[in-house]
């Protein structure tokens, strides 16, 4: 019986990503996916190895076409920019006008892009072009809605690094269970700020057992980001 | 001094870690020192800090993130061109500002294979400039060749659209000064025009 191998082309390389195929063209590589795999059981798979790759593996692989690195980067990145277009005050339908728009714009600049570890300001950027331009397109006044949106030169760096401390911490209290993400969102980024017995009352929990679980989830939470960085 | 048994309100920590010269900074501190527990919830502010400068975060609904899987994959990803850039002969021509409070100008490049130009209308109040313009080649087999124009901006490609020698194109957006318009020819060259404004 013959040994039970990969096939000769495209060839399968070792990768974190689960079974892409590396098919080379030319001087560079594409990554494709196998005919025969479980589309859903295998993005799981993906999901879960996902920190692996930095902001600039997975642009390097969208560019050769690997979809599951695309999937990858717009899940890192989808609530910074819903947020964001939210931000500057348009309604719902107008944020989800956008959140097509920005994404389909990243996809048709990923060649020009020269600076993937800067991704979170290309995406805040495009979000605030496009918000305007949403805005106006439907004739409304927003208030907060100006032209400086256009100007990725009116963007704060400290807007920027907020954000993308936020979508960091947030990607990583998704990989905690509910009851840890909850707790830790409560004490540390409502911006209300509850008051414990609020924290009780929405969490179930006694207040006197507030603090070690804070500890625990607190830990835990620290060495997913550790293990990210 | 605050006994170790009575902690200070988390309000006061959150105070400190944003400004840790705040009037109570000495009192919390030497609180922190013997409190264990205080230490783990300073821990966890410092963490969050610059992620609670966020004035909105909101999520995105999941029909929304699975609308953009399906669109974009409707498109093979964006593949780098093998784009020559085509050096500008003779000088450039550009027009000075026309068709007076408008603020309507024009820019025109002649090149060896051909030519391009186009008007620039800014927009009337707030709202999308229009790019108007046509591109001759001199090349008569491209005669019928679908020409690609891109418009970008930096690293942002904010929208393309394709024309013919001879024919008029009209590209709309929200810009900003210094944006780019490239005509990609099949040879593989690109014809680049800035911005008349960014110049």
């Amino acid at each position: 019986m013959a040994p039970d191998r990969d096939p000769p082309w495209p060839r399968r390389v070792p990768d974190p990503l689960g079974h892409s195929w590396a098919v080379p063209v030319g001087s560079s590589t594409i990554f494709v996916r196998p005919p025969d795999s479980d589309r859903e059981e295998r993005f799981a798979r993906i999901l879960a190895a996902a920190d692996r790759f930095s902001d600039a593996d997975l642009l390097g692989r969208c560019g050769a076409g690997d979809e599951d690195a695309w999937r990858l980067l717009v899940r890192r990145y989808q609530n910074l920019v819903y947020s964001t277009a939210r931000e500057v005050g348009l309604d719902g339908d107008e944020a989800a006008d956008v959140f097509q728009e920005v994404w389909l714009e990243l996809q048709r600049s990923i060649p020009r892009i020269r600076h993937p570890e800067a991704i979170p300001r290309w995406l805040i950027v495009a979000t605030r072009r496009l918000s305007y331009k949403v805005a106006t397109r439907r004739r409304r006044l927003v208030p907060g809605i100006s032209r400086d949106l256009v100007d990725p030169g009116t963007l704060p760096d400290a807007e920027i690094e907020a954000k993308t401390a936020r979508a960091r911490i947030e990607a990583a209290l998704s990989r905690l269970d509910g009851k840890c993400a909850r707790l830790l969102r409560l004490l540390f980024l409502d911006p209300a700020n509850p008051a414990y017995e609020e924290i009780s009352r929405r969490t179930g929990l006694a207040i006197g057992s507030i603090g070690p679980i804070r500890s625990r989830c607190l830990n835990r939470l620290r060495k997913i980001l550790e293990e990210n960085s | 001094m605050t006994p170790a048994h009575r902690h200070p309100a988390p309000d006061a920590w959150r105070r400190w870690v944003e400004d840790p010269s705040a009037p109570e900074a000495a009192e919390l501190e030497a609180h922190l020192a013997r409190c264990e527990s205080c230490r783990a919830l300073v821990d966890g502010l410092r963490l969050a800090a610059p992620a609670r400068r966020v004035a909105h975060w909101e999520e995105a609904p999941e029909d929304l993130v699975r609308a953009v899987f399906a669109r974009t994959a409707e498109r093979a990803p964006a593949r780098p061109a093998r784009t020559r850039p085509v050096p500008y002969e003779p000088l450039d021509i550009r027009g000075a500002a026309i068709a007076g409070d408008t603020g309507t100008r024009i820019a025109s490049r002649s090149l060896e294979g051909g030519e391009i130009g186009v008007f620039v209308t800014p927009p009337a109040a707030e709202g999308t400039w229009k790019i108007r313009g046509k591109v001759w080649l001199r090349d008569e087999a491209l005669a019928d060749t679908e020409l690609r124009l891109v418009l970008a901006q930096g690293e942002h490609v904010l929208a393309s659209t394709t024309t013919r020698s001879g024919q008029d194109f009209v590209l709309e957006e929200v810009l900003a000064p210094g944006w780019q318009l490239e005509l990609h020819l099949p040879t593989g060259d690109v014809w680049t025009l800035e911005d008349p404004e960014g110049e």
